[in-house]
């Protein structure tokens, strides 16, 4: 699985500190997130996909083999 | 769901300071018990004493200190980190399975080295406590699989 958290939040000229405050998590976490370490909760993905107007699907593809 | 047991929750951050402070004041703590209840009188018979409750006294600053440091949350606590100290747990449990029932093997293979004879070392309490951990992880687990299904069931459409 992909996500396009990194472009969304340059879109938005956000880091990964005030996404991760938005969101009630830690940066690491965003970055976790963003470098596919870690895949997060639907609550979290859900969190995020409202704060950046998109669907989950939007914000996270499934890639081939997932 | 009904819980068998009161779920654990994770104690404040501030419990990994005191954690450390008992794992460093401890030991020494318990030194000073032990000479105490010496000193006192309340402990005559010594030789016993040292070979029957010493050793596991000593212990017992470590495992409460390290239980602090395990059951409290980080400063930043988030799902990431719960997800982690889970894997971190079970990881935990799967090696230290590993690592008891190889121990006669490798106490064996150290007296084999040394030219002794070959002798079950004494870990029955170890075992104990490994097969009450694994009854107590596998029946809550069945069981909270249970209730869910049969919440489940009850729900379906």
């Amino acid at each position: 699985m992909r996500n396009n958290i990194k472009v969304e939040r340059a879109k938005k000229d956000m880091t990964q500190e005030q996404l991760a405050e938005a969101l009630g998590v830690t940066r690491q976490t965003i970055n976790a997130i963003e470098k596919n370490k870690y895949l997060p909760s639907t609550l979290l993905a859900l969190k995020m996909s409202n704060l950046f107007g998109l669907t989950v699907n939007e914000l996270f593809v499934l890639e081939e083999g997932d | 769901m009904k819980e068998m047991l009161p779920q654990v929750k994770l104690l404040p951050h501030r419990y990994k300071r005191y954690g450390i402070l008992v794992l460093i004041v401890g030991i020494p703590l318990m030194m000073l018990l032990t000479l105490a209840l010496i000193g006192l009188g309340i402990v005559t018979d010594t030789k016993t004493f040292f070979t029957e409750w010493n050793n596991p006294m000593v212990y017992y600053p470590i495992i409460i200190g390290l239980a602090l440091l395990n059951f409290s949350q980080e400063k930043e606590e988030d799902e990431m980190v719960r997800h982690l100290r889970y894997q971190a747990f079970m990881n935990g449990v799967f090696y230290l399975i590993i690592g008891i029932l190889m121990l006669p093997l490798f106490y064996n293979a150290f007296r084999l080295l040394r030219g002794a004879t070959i002798e079950m070392p004494d870990i029955g309490g170890m075992l104990g406590a490994l097969m009450l951990l694994l009854i107590y992880t596998y029946g809550s687990f069945r069981y909270k699989l249970h209730q869910t299904r049969k919440a489940l069931e009850a729900d379906a459409e």
